[in-house]
């Protein structure tokens, strides 16, 4: 048994062994992109499970971001959700090869939570190379227009009860920084799944509102909310305003910073709304390629027929180049010190009841 | 925002028009093609519909809106179809919703009566998932005042109402199961707390961030013990019935499924129901409607666990009535009641189409069209299973050595597809132990599925409702405080009115029946057994036997985790040490009744009879173990040998890979315990190892772990799963 075992184990282990020499040959033949990403395989690992917004997105440019390599490589997606993405950020920092052959799909949350929150990932948000942002999302709070609070100036003085999910969820970390650095009234109900929940709470009158959802998420869900207009956004929570807020006349909350270190941490909680949808890659990779990837991300999220299919979709593409994201990020992790203190705290604090 | 107001009328006219609709060829065809993928993927155990759907979502783009449906819920309704197939023939629940179908489907299997039990299944699929899809297309005028009616309130009286299931699904052991049930909303707290991000037992590790995936530990509690045993016995499943007529035993399923078409009704109504809220998992609807059948059914009591067929009847057809349930908040709301209805949110966006009112009224024939898939998709679902039904049964008479390799492989990959990282594994590893033990020492293990599943909805719902409302809602003697209260509550006509908001009387009257529910069973149990009074005389001094080991490692775990838990923030530890404290105290009044209660009868020699005769005469809820014949000493060291496989499986997968282990899996069980011939064994290891990679290599591009050998030898990545 044991001499029939080794020579099946002999036979499989010779062919492979040619597989990876003929393979391991052709790579080194032609020392250039095109001979490197010929016939490879490149896996995009999504920090979610499948069906969420971050797979959409990133199924959307796996479709085509092939076309755009030279060599133009096959683009398969893989789930590996867990821990708000950092689980997925810490493979593609630490485990996945470091030869362009793996993309990481990311929350903004992963870039920013090492920074601000108690959490210690495995990975070096400021150490991964950025291949840019396929959207940037606004984050607005928004109320029933039944609510005693017709504007964000009101909330100043007065209590309003807001949907949140948990820790690390935007719904729940901004009006908490409003609350602790503007001195807003939130009353933050914690434990919502998700936002379509809160936004389900918010049709039965469970809560009056919602802070720090998505504009064009809500939009596209409920347009007859703000047709009708059952509800109202009462601030923007970005660093600049979204046109079509911008047009209702729709405040930004920064600006309603007393001070300059107050709009500082604001700036630096509310910066992931520009960087939507991350997309990384381990850092390590040679030069040539990380340009590569960077041009094709870019050229794909311009491509016709992809804008086309995202806006069939739904998915409202905006692209961040790689180069400007690395350098937001290069950014964000050298804020002062205190700020980040302030910042950390301003996150940290119970909710104000 | 309302908009009701579709009368009869029109609802018949959009009913028909997306029947001729959907009855077109070639939308047939798409459903029918998803069907078959839904009964695919849904007979491997641990795989749902979720991947499946997203990945066929971009096919769907260029179709239209009523084909694009038909594809999707083909797909997502027939999962379940498959998922009692292995649940019935290995006792390994091909779902997280058909655990339930293993309580009596396998030892129908046993009985030989699989074929019998198979059909039963598929039958209930069909007629629960079409009762399901009826009571979707009925209830649309009401569904949105419905749907806004229930809060968080209500959700949580819901969710208690199904946990106090544990009663009835203890059968004669309530104290252990009601301490199982605890362990079950522990294990449910573990991960990141909704309320602080406190992270709970989480062992700085990222892997119990999220709290431990269902798939690993039902695997592990039902799937493990089941094969383990066949390993201690060591014959067929169902030995001695190698000769049953199976075509026979088809055609009685089917009839026993007509004879029972109320309980169907009730089962896939309750399927259907608890599909429809959102926020509550669906996956313990098995557990929930088959309570009902126990609570109800004739006789019920003394045959259910055994293999009796109306157990199978009111799992499965619950079932498959869940997804047209998970269907209702998604197109009435926007709120996806599933993973896969997430996904079918997303073609909703594609095809133009905006969840709410207008689903209901202007776009009335699309979602008609939906409830017809659905309906449509489940007799296409179960026409197709009993095609090949007579082949699977045989399965079930096949030698242990051809079934154990390849379902265990198959547990493994299952299991590792939850989250897809080596946690996944031990998990599944601990369960299994855990339910190996639960399983001899006659602890249930429904209680414990349970409590997992509705624990998470619990205390959040709990919460959201305390800071929302504050706690006099919870309060039952503030509730008739004040006058203006006490009328409103005498004036049930108020109860649907804006003023619900403030008092919620549908949460207080679910609230009460669940304490009924929960109390009941346990003033029964204590007039069986002769009043308080007599429970207080008839003590001894303590005597112990090995079986209580178990209850007192119970109790130190729990102990363990209670202190684990002080220093959390309040909110983080509240539930917790609540729900640690009821299962330390019940668990240590059963230990105590065990060690001083005086013994009834004779004690026998095997563990089984042992632990039999500690719970009396009334109905064990759960599988019990066949191996009673066998002496301690064998089974103590056949199990040893099964875990042993299982470490070894898990040693050598880290060393090189997953598919290889599998390869080696096969060859080692096949040639060591069964002496196999060579020309069975090589192409058995090839047949099982090609499906497993274009399944889950190929098809759902699994991220495999790294394994030592890959590391070593980069060269040898290009086997698949050796990274």
């Amino acid at each position: 048994m044991r001499h029939a075992c080794s020579r099946v184990l002999f036979a499989v282990l010779s062919v492979a062994v040619l597989c990876a020499g003929l393979i391991c040959g052709s790579a080194g033949a032609q020392d250039s992109v095109e001979a490197f990403y010929k016939g490879k395989q490149i896996n995009v690992v999504v920090g979610s499970s499948a069906g969420g917004g971050y797979d959409a997105y990133a199924r959307l440019l796996a479709r085509h971001m092939g076309n755009f390599i030279p060599g133009n490589p096959a683009i398969i997606v893989q789930n590996m959700s867990g821990a708000g993405s950092n689980r997925a950020a810490g493979y593609v920092y630490g485990v996945a090869p470091k030869d362009g052959t793996v993309i990481g799909a990311i929350f903004p949350g992963a870039v920013l939570q090492p920074l601000l929150g108690d959490a210690t990932g495995a990975h070096d948000p400021s150490k991964l190379i950025y291949l840019g942002s396929a959207n940037s999302d606004q984050y607005v709070c928004f109320v029933r227009t039944d609510a005693p609070v017709k504007t964000f100036q009101d909330v100043l003085s007065q209590e309003l009860i807001v949907g949140a999910s948990n820790e690390g969820a935007t719904t729940r970390d901004l009006p908490t920084v409003l609350n602790n650095v503007l001195g807003t009234k939130f009353r933050i109900v914690t434990g919502y799944a998700g936002s379509r929940e809160i936004t389900l709470a918010i049709e039965r009158n469970e809560v009056q509102g919602t802070c720090g959802v998505g504009w064009t998420g809500i939009v596209t869900i409920h347009p007859e909310w703000f047709e009708r207009g059952t509800v109202k956004v009462l601030v923007q929570l970005g660093i600049k305003g979204h046109p079509d807020l911008d047009r209702m006349k729709v405040p930004l909350a920064i600006d309603f910073a007393r001070s300059a270190d107050d709009r500082a941490v604001l700036e630096l909680v509310m910066s992931q709304s520009s960087f939507g949808r991350p997309f990384v890659i381990p850092p390590g990779v040679p030069a040539e390629r990380v340009a590569a990837l960077r041009k094709a991300f870019l050229a794909a999220l311009q491509d016709k027929s992809l804008l086309a299919e995202g806006e069939k979709m739904k998915l409202d593409i905006e692209p961040l180049s790689g180069e400007d994201l690395q350098t937001l990020v290069r950014r964000l992790y050298a804020t002062p010190v205190h700020i980040v203190e302030r910042a950390r705290q301003a996150l940290a604090a119970k909710p104000q009841r | 925002m309302e908009g009701i107001g579709a009368d009869a009328a029109f609802m018949a006219a959009a009913a028909s028009k997306a029947f001729l609709a959907l009855i077109e060829p070639h939308r047939l065809m798409f459903l029918m093609l998803g069907c078959i993928m839904g009964l695919v993927l849904g007979i491997v155990p641990g795989i749902g519909g979720l991947t499946g759907t997203a990945m066929l979502l971009p096919f769907t783009f260029a179709m239209d809106p009523y084909s694009a449906f038909a594809l999707l819920l083909g797909l997502g309704a027939t999962t379940s179809t498959g998922d009692p197939i292995p649940a019935i023939l290995f006792g390994v629940p091909g779902g997280a919703a058909s655990a339930a179908t293993v309580l009596d489907g396998f030892p129908m299997a046993k009985k030989g009566e699989a074929g019998r039990a198979l059909s039963a299944a598929y039958m209930s699929s069909l007629m629960g998932g079409v009762f399901g899809a009826m009571l979707l297309a009925i209830s649309i005028p009401i569904l949105r005042p419905v749907m806004l009616y229930l809060g968080s309130p209500e959700l949580l009286a819901f969710s208690v109402l199904g946990i106090s299931m544990v009663a009835v699904l203890s059968g004669s052991a309530p104290l252990r199961g009601v301490a199982a049930g605890c362990l079950g909303i522990m294990i449910a707290m573990i991960g990141s707390d909704p309320q602080t991000g406190t992270l709970r037992w989480t062992f700085d590790s990222l892997y119990l961030w999220d709290g431990l995936p269902l798939t690993p530990i039902l695997l592990g509690l039902f799937a493990l013990p089941e094969l383990c045993d066949l390993l201690i016995a060591r014959v067929a499943i169902a030995a001695g019935f190698e000769k049953a007529d199976i075509y026979k035993g088809q055609w009685q399923g089917v009839k026993d499924c007509f004879d029972n078409w109320w309980l169907i009704l009730r089962c896939s109504w309750i399927g259907g129901g608890i599909g429809s809220i959102p926020g509550i998992s669906a996956s313990v609807v098995d557990w929930l409607a088959y309570g009902h059948a126990l609570k109800t059914e004739k006789g019920a009591h003394l045959t259910f666990g055994k293999g009796d067929v109306r157990g199978v009847i009111a799992s499965e057809s619950s079932n498959n009535a869940k997804e047209g349930g998970a269907l209702v908040p998604t197109i009435a709301f926007g709120v996806p009641g599933s993973a896969t209805m997430a996904i079918l949110l997303g073609a909703f966006l594609i095809h133009g189409l905006v969840p709410g009112p207008d689903m209901l009224h202007k776009n009335l024939d699309i979602t008609y069209a939906m409830v017809w898939s659905i309906a449509l998709a489940n007799i296409l679902g179960a026409g197709l299973c009993y095609a090949f039904s007579p082949q699977f049964a045989k399965l079930a008479t096949l030698r242990y050595t051809l079934i154990l390799p390849a379902v265990l492989g198959i547990v493994y990959i299952g299991a590792f597809e939850a989250s897809r990282q080596w946690g996944d594994l031990y998990a599944l590893l601990f369960f299994g132990v855990v339910g190996w033990l639960m399983k001899q020492f006659k602890w249930p293990r429904p209680p414990l599925v349970l409590g997992l599943v509705l624990g998470d909805t619990i205390e959040r719902y709990l919460f959201i409702s305390l800071e929302r409302y504050g706690p006099d809602l919870f309060l039952p003697w503030r509730w008739l405080a004040s006058w203006d209260s006490f009328t409103f509550h005498l004036s049930p006509w108020r109860w649907f009115t804006s003023e619900a908001q403030i008092y919620h009387p549908v949460m207080k009257i679910i609230l009460i029946m669940a304490v009924v529910g929960l109390l009941r069973p346990f003033l029964a149990d204590i007039k069986r057994q002769g009043g308080i009074s007599k429970l207080l005389t008839s003590f001894q001094m303590p005597t112990f036997h090995p079986a209580q080991l178990f209850t007192m490692f119970f109790i130190v775990v729990m102990g363990a985790l209670v202190i684990a838990a002080l220093p959390w923030h309040f909110s983080a530890k509240i539930v917790p040490l609540v729900v640690g404290g009821i299962g330390i105290f019940v668990a240590v009044s059963s230990l105590f009744n065990d060690m001083c209660r005086k013994p009834s009868a004779v004690v026998n020699e095997s563990l089984g009879d042992k632990a039999q005769q500690e719970v009396g005469e009334k109905i064990h809820m759960d599988l019990t173990s066949d191996t009673g014949h066998l002496p301690v000493r064998t089974i103590v060291q056949r199990a040893a040998i099964f875990f042993g496989y299982l470490l070894a499986f898990m040693a050598t997968m880290v060393v090189i890979g997953l598919i290889p282990t599998v390869v080696v899996l096969v060859i080692v069980f096949m040639r060591l315990e069964g002496n196999e011939r060579w020309s069975l064994v090589i192409p058995y290891a090839a047949c099982l190892v090609v499906g497993i990679y274009i399944a889950f290599d190929y098809f759902m591009a699994v991220p495999w772990p790294q394994s030592l050998i890959g590391q070593v030898f980069p060269a040898l990545r290009i086997i698949p799963s050796v990274h």
